[in-house]
């Protein structure tokens, strides 16, 4: 049960995309000069990646 | 990556790569590397070593995998803590023996000290709530299986500690759990906690109670859902203005209720310290600040909507962290595998081409939600009488083209079986 619950996790995260491409709009940013992008759809909205 | 007790605290903040196609006037597209400084909502910084004012950003793409979700990460933890021996889970929790090891002769076995007296006391099936008047306002009349589904969701026999409930759409499982809570409350019955996979799921299942008239719950919400999403913003500015036209009394109250994910460690005990019922996603569950709520609201009747959709490995850690209280579990949800004794095939076929497994179920075959588990299965209970009711025409629309069954042999297995 527990290998089995294990090898799904794994096997659930190697299905996940290698490459996400976003919907979005863009705008710049007044305080730093660079780019702020909005996401236009949630199912491939820019994540923060974080572990 | 270096794992604490709490899988889930966050040690590593890593940037997101991306790649952008740019495109500059007067010159043709180029490809720009850069990372994502930082997300608010669905907005988020750029980063890149080329300045892009006055260029026009074609596309945008992430690399790499997105990393694991709090509940998936939550999940590889307790399988570490379990292979390391300092979780004891496999001896000490109940329902991971009664679901993934059971014994021979199929009887559950469940500690006397599994539930509380005063709850073991209380309904079995025979007692259960009687079809409700449709006088009594904010109450469904609920046909004969939504009455043997919330009688057996009321009972507190060990052989209904784990029930499971089988509906296709439209046969009233989120007007069964609104009944169920509705009736366990008057019994004076707590800790009820709601989940669902999606957002979306326990969005409807709050409408539903707001629909009954029952509003002394509180919602716990992502920030990332709730925040400027349109999914959720709309749904709920809808719930709010059908809250509004209807029971505009409770309007203020319902606003309340909902507790995003950024103020859970700063929003006060007092605030759902006597609420009875709470509702949140699964995988809120492993949000770090749970056990803020979980100990106010200790968690005895879990009820999981959509768990068809649920692959069974995602309620370890809901075994592993609440076994304590947890006192009884209902799955509600519609699973393909069940064949329903009762429905037209046609309708059977329909539903075969609209419900939704556990994901990744068709890359791995092997993966099983709750009504797969071939001994709870058994146990499952149907809920059939309005699904005849279903309108033939409409939901034939919904097939594709050329998914619409016009053979025998294009009929799923169980159906051909049951012809």
């Amino acid at each position: 049960m527990i290998a089995k619950i294990a090898n799904d996790s794994l096997r659930l995260g190697q299905l996940k995309p290698t490459q996400t491409k976003h919907q979005f709009t863009t705008s710049p940013d007044g305080l730093t000069g660079q780019v702020r992008v909005t996401s236009v759809a949630y199912k491939n909205k820019i994540r923060p990646d974080q572990v | 990556m270096k794992y604490t007790s709490r899988f889930n605290i966050k040690l590593i903040s890593r940037r997101q790569d991306v790649r952008m196609t740019v495109h500059e006037p007067g010159s043709s597209e180029y490809v720009v590397r850069g990372h994502i400084n930082g997300v608010s909502g669905k907005s988020a910084a750029l980063s890149t070593s080329r300045a892009l004012k006055d260029k026009a950003i074609m596309t945008l793409t992430s690399i790499g995998r997105d990393d694991p979700t709090t509940a998936e990460a939550q999940r590889g933890a307790t399988v570490l803590r379990i292979l390391q021996g300092t979780h004891k889970l496999l001896d000490e929790s109940p329902w991971i023996r009664n679901i993934w090891f059971p014994s021979d002769d199929g009887i559950m076995n469940w500690p006397n000290s599994h539930a509380p007296a005063s709850q073991r006391a209380a309904a079995s099936p025979s007692h259960a709530p009687g079809v409700s008047p449709g006088g009594n306002q904010g109450r469904h009349i609920l046909n004969s299986s939504q009455q043997e589904a919330v009688n057996t969701m009321s009972s507190n026999m060990d052989s209904h500690r784990i029930t499971i409930i089988q509906g296709p759409p439209g046969t009233g499982k989120t007007s069964v759990i609104a009944a169920f809570v509705q009736y366990a409350i008057e019994q004076g019955v707590d800790g009820i906690w709601l989940v669902a996979q999606s957002n979306v799921a326990v969005k409807n299942i709050a409408e539903k109670l707001m629909d009954v008239g029952f509003v002394d719950w509180k919602l716990l919400v992502s920030k990332d859902f709730h925040f400027q999403w349109y999914v959720f913003a709309h749904l709920l500015l809808i719930l709010l203005r059908f809250i509004y036209v209807r029971h505009e009394h409770i309007y203020t109250k319902v606003q309340d209720n909902v507790i995003r994910s950024e103020h859970f460690s700063s929003v006060s005990r007092k605030t759902f310290k006597n609420c009875k019922v709470m509702l949140c996603t699964l995988s809120m569950l492993s949000n770090r600040f749970i056990h803020k709520f979980t100990s106010q609201n200790p968690m005895k009747t879990l009820v999981v909507d959509e768990a068809s959709q649920i692959e069974v490995g995602d309620y370890v850690s809901v075994f592993s962290d609440f076994h304590n209280t947890l006192c009884k579990a209902i799955f509600i949800g519609d699973d393909k595998q069940c064949i329903f004794p009762h429905i037209n095939l046609l309708v059977c076929h329909i539903y075969y081409y609209l419900i939704v497994p556990p994901y990744g179920q068709e890359d791995l075959q092997d993966l099983q939600s709750i009504f797969e588990i071939v001994h709870l299965r058994k146990l499952a209970l149907f809920l059939n009488t309005q699904c005849q009711q279903f309108s033939l025409n409409s939901a034939y629309l919904l097939i594709p083209l050329g998914c619409r069954p016009n053979a025998p042999s294009d009929r799923p297995d169980y159906i051909r079986s049951s012809l």
